[in-house]
């Protein structure tokens, strides 16, 4: 037991003469990210993961079917929200200004493309967009015109299967021209009705987490991931020469791992506090408009820091086993965000993880990512479970004790392996 | 029985890495009061063998003090035995009292300071100095002290003296002196002729194999049979 | 030393380090997993569909639904479970077909007053949910628009015959009226992989972020004084070629990860633009760790500029902060690869990169 205090209080030392450095980058770690944040929020025309797509269109700017068209799809809030329309004379200037990124796509409209609605003809509109890394403004883009397609498809459809039908029954042309007109109407107020069918009820969150509220989650999580990497000047070892003493004289891998991770989750509790802390003093001056966080009282959030420390647990004990794994600076760095960002966008930080297929779904349920993820969530939805408690600190003390496994590995190993 | 008579003796240390046998069958004894140095090639096994007696390593084999195995003993062995890596065994961000303060109690540490090893080897004047602000042989100094905090009956020093200032070296050659006059027994792995010639039995470790060298100061020959 | 030997002999020293291998196998391997997984089928939001009328046209509804390939995705279900599913975040809509929805929707169709015939529970708007809605209007509106078809012919035609429907099917067979292309990427446009695609993102993140660590490494070394024997005025360039031996390393390894996942497109593009690209990222990580000086302060700043990068580069979020993200060599990268036109500016960053880390190199060196 002696033993145990001795170097436990010696690691507690060593952690606190580094904790200021680390307290440091991570208050500058959490600024940037507050600035990228806002950034994110001000330059989100939609509020989500993508800004509007523009859409250059080329085509007959005289055309008043086409003017009807375009202030009908304006009307669409999906289509508000996810496209706007900019019209240009030729398909050159729309290029130029697709290559300067100033649009996202364009489409170009063939000649006398309305003439070929009313007469049924199908003219193809030409719909030319960047291959870029993003694709979900790519889907969703793709999603809305399908839409439109439809629409423009169907209509046509009601109203020439109605002037070949009238043909056949012998109307006369004027008549159908009327008939054509008075029908295309009809289904353009069906389609400005078309919200009719269902009626909406926002139930809010009784026990899931609100968009904001799960960006809130996704960034905490993706934020604890990287404070790994704050921590690497003194984390990362790169000889095995103490432990291999302190194995000599009967500190077994075991206590070894307890002593030095003690203190790096006492560091990473006291940072959670701070930062908490900040954010609870913020929070009496700025709205941060998360519904989770509406109710909140300042005592909340200190109350807040004790709940989630098996979100601590379960993350800082996987970065303690990835520093035992990884020999060197270099090696412990790699790992650190490689784990970080792959495990963090499988973990559901980046992207909801109801995105993401069944499979990857269940697998981000015992990633550590998503261990904490689900159990984050349940403290601010306050409807944690047990699966969730027993998850995250189960998971920890798996890695604790794979980390020391890891440790008397090394400890055990052939000098010139270290 | 007094404590001159008893032997210290190791019998059969076996260590193979996968198919690599390091270690046939190593076998030797020596007395307290005596050194013994393990001579051989880098990469010959010299470290291996000492961190198996350390019990840092598992290996297959016996090590006897006073008729008992210390090996099927790892707590008497941690008591009696000292291990000195070769490298520096010590928490970079801290000082050396803090260091020191892991294996010695405050009161110990405070005499030792003034009448010890601590002060034996200098470490005295650099107490309150960060170790990653340390020299190489302020490393070492402090590095041993820390291995020795037990006062051992059998110290293994691994190269102690590698890449050492002449004074480090010194007092280093000083402790083994000191050591072998309080009775103690040193087993220690060096490439260094003038610690060669404090040892009373000199092993050379070729092919996993330990055989008495008759080492009489001539280094050239002692090469020869290292080659 | 020539620089052949000093590559040959920096990259020795890497995979000296089994761990080093390890790790960008690992990266490798995670990549080629991940990707696996997230191509198979998923969705941006699910609804659940509870159809309590069980007619002909709600089956015809349902089923254009769920046989259509959407990030839309579709489970029927009944209202206690679809309501278990919306509370515990399972699916984010709920759509509940009324028990008189045919008698609801044909009324609609014809222009009269009708209830709502589907009742729609969610917990919060959002892009995602609006777009859910627009496909349930959208799949609805076929048999909408020939209900209201045959409704307006028999009411002014006089007569709605078999020939009607005929004439309506066919003209809907044509197809879609909207054709997708790149005008950028040769060959046939598919749909994109929007969970795969960010791999490429996040796989050249860790490229930069490897040549920020390779930097860091060689900092690390001239602390430990292994560079003392080099003179100041030669540490620049050893640092450069040091920094382009690791990061030409975790390229290697970056673009296997690349083409695991299925995200390679031209094999000549992709070699070139991947070579700039780590010109660029040692470029900016010698700038950057000579902006830095100390191996702590430059370890502080990745983990920003990780963030960062993967913030303002186009790789989950595509917002507008070009100003920000052409400071980032990803930025280029993932700009440059898909479309060639943008290789002319990831060149001049490159130059701009080496001109002033090299001078701010000078300054530190006096």
């Amino acid at each position: 037991m002696k033993r145990f205090s001795n170097y436990l209080a010696l690691q507690f030392k060593r952690t606190a003469k580094t904790f200021i450095m680390v307290l440091a980058v991570t208050l500058i770690l959490l600024t940037a990210a507050g600035a990228v944040g806002i950034t994110v929020a001000a330059s989100q025309n939609s509020g989500e993961f993508s800004k509007k797509v523009t859409v250059g269109i080329i085509g007959d700017d005289d055309d008043p079917l086409l003017d009807l068209g375009f202030s009908l799809l304006e009307q669409m809030e999906s289509v508000k929200l996810i496209i706007g329309f900019v019209h240009y004379p030729d398909e050159s200037s729309a290029l130029r200004d697709l290559r300067a990124s100033k649009i996202d796509s364009y489409a170009l409209l063939p000649e006398n493309f309305s003439d070929s609605l009313i007469s049924g003809d199908n003219y193809s509109i030409h719909y030319v967009m960047p291959k870029i890394g993003t694709g979900i403004n790519e889907v969703l883009t793709r999603e809305i015109l399908g839409v439109i397609s439809n629409y423009v498809v169907e209509t046509q459809a009601g109203v020439t299967a109605m002037i070949d039908y009238a043909g056949e029954q012998g109307l006369s042309s004027e008549k159908m021209n009327v008939l054509n007109l008075d029908m295309s109407l009809a289904y353009t107020n069906l389609i400005a009705r078309r919200d009719s069918i269902a009626e909406i009820t926002e139930i809010g969150f009784v026990s899931s987490l609100s968009a904001a509220g799960y960006f809130l989650s996704g960034f905490s999580i993706f934020f604890l991931l990287l404070w790994g990497v704050c921590s690497c000047t003194y984390m990362a070892s790169s000889n095995c020469f103490l432990p291999k003493l302190l194995y000599s004289r009967g500190y077994k891998s075991l206590l070894q791992i307890i002593c030095e991770y003690l203190p790096y989750l006492a560091a990473a509790f006291l940072m959670l506090i701070i930062v908490l802390g900040g954010a609870a003093v913020i929070s009496g001056f700025v709205d941060f408009n998360i519904p989770e966080l509406y109710y909140l009282l300042p005592r909340d959030y200190f109350i807040m820091a004790f709940k989630l420390i098996p979100v601590l647990f379960i993350i800082t004990s996987f970065q303690f086993l990835l520093y035992e794994l990884a020999s060197g600076i270099i090696n412990a760095l790699m790992l650190q965000l490689i784990m970080a960002v792959l495990l963090g966008y499988a973990g559901g930080c980046f992207y909801p993880i109801y995105f993401f297929p069944e499979t990857v779904q269940r697998l981000a349920d015992f990633l550590p990512a998503g261990i904490a993820f689900n159990y984050f969530s349940g403290i601010l939805t306050e409807s944690l479970r047990t699966r969730d408690v027993a998850f995250a600190l189960g998971g920890g003390v798996v890695f604790l004790a794979l980390s020391a496994a890891q440790r008397q590995f090394k400890i055990k190993g052939r000098e010139d392996q270290q | 029985m007094s404590e001159n008579d008893m032997d210290i003796r190791i019998v059969n240390i076996q260590k193979s890495f996968g198919r690599k046998t390091v270690l046939k069958d190593v076998s030797f004894d020596m007395d307290l009061g005596s050194c013994a140095a393990i001579v051989g090639a880098n990469g010959s096994g010299k470290s291996t063998l000492l961190s198996i007696l350390a019990g840092v390593q598992r290996g297959n084999g016996s090590f006897f003090y006073a008729g008992e195995d210390l090996m099927k003993n790892p707590k008497k062995r941690s008591s009696l035995v000292g291990y000195i890596p070769q490298g520096a065994p010590l928490i970079q961000e801290l000082s050396a009292r803090d260091n020191l303060l892991l294996w010695f109690s405050p009161d110990r540490l405070k005499y030792e300071s003034e009448h010890g090893v601590i002060k034996q080897f200098g470490v005295d004047e650099f107490l309150k100095v960060p170790v990653r602000k340390m020299s190489g042989g302020m490393k070492k100094r402090l590095s041993i002290v820390c291995a020795v905090a037990n006062d051992p009956k059998i110290i293994l020093m691994d190269e102690a003296a590698a890449a050492l200032d002449l004074v480090c070296k010194q007092v280093i050659r000083d402790y083994i002196r000191s050591c072998k006059s309080q009775n103690k027994a040193i087993i220690l792995s060096t490439h260094d002729e003038r610690e060669l010639a404090l040892c009373d039995k000199v092993y050379l470790l070729k092919g996993g194999e330990l055989s008495q060298f008759g080492y009489d100061g001539n280094i050239d020959k002692l090469v020869e049979h290292i080659k | 030393m020539k620089i052949p030997v000093l590559l040959y002999l920096y990259s020795k020293r890497l995979y000296k380090k089994v761990s080093f291998i390890v790790i960008l196998l690992a990266m490798v391997a995670v990549t080629g997993i991940l990707s696996y997984l997230m191509s198979q089928s998923a969705g941006m939001i699910t609804v659940a569909l509870v159809d309590r009328e069980n007619s002909q046209i709600t089956n015809e509804i349902i089923r254009n639904l769920t046989e259509e390939n959407s990030v839309v995705r579709y489970v029927i279900t009944d209202s206690e479970e679809a309501e278990s599913l919306l509370s515990n975040g399972k699916c984010q809509m709920i759509w509940e077909f009324a028990e008189d929805f045919d008698r609801r929707f044909t009324a609609l169709a014809r222009g009269e007053f009708s209830e709502p015939s589907v009742s729609v529970i969610v917990r919060e708007q959002s892009v995602f949910v609006k777009l859910g809605l627009e496909k349930l209007y959208a799949y609805s509106y076929p048999i909408m628009a020939k209900e209201l078809c045959k409704y307006y012919t028999l009411k002014n035609v006089g007569t709605a015959g078999q020939d009607l429907e005929m004439f309506f099917d066919s003209f809907v067979r044509q197809g879609d009226i909207v054709q997708f292309s790149y005008y950028n990427n040769s060959g046939e446009p598919g749909q994109s992989g929007y969970l795969v695609a960010p791999l490429r993102g996040i796989i050249a993140v860790i490229v930069a972020l490897g040549s920020l660590v390779c930097v860091l490494y060689f900092m690390d070394d001239g602390e430990s004084g292994h560079l003392d024997a080099v003179a100041l005025n030669r540490r620049y360039r050893i640092n450069m070629i040091s920094d382009f031996a690791g990061t030409l390393n975790i390229a290697v390894f970056a673009s296997l990860a690349i083409w695991i996942s299925g995200l390679t497109g031209n094999l000549f593009n992709e070699i070139i633009v991947m070579l700039i690209y780590v010109a660029a990222s040692v470029g900016f990580s010698l700038l950057i760790g000579q902006l830095a000086g100390k191996t702590a302060r430059l370890a502080a700043v990745i983990p920003i500029l990780a963030m960062l990068m993967l913030a303002v580069c186009p790789i989950f979020l595509n917002i507008d902060v070009k100003y920000v993200s052409c400071l980032l060599p990803a930025y280029w990268y993932l700009m440059s690869v898909y479309n060639t036109s943008f290789l002319p500016g990831m060149l001049i960053y490159c130059a701009f990169v080496f001109i002033i880390s090299y001078l701010v190199s000078l300054k530190t060196r006096r």
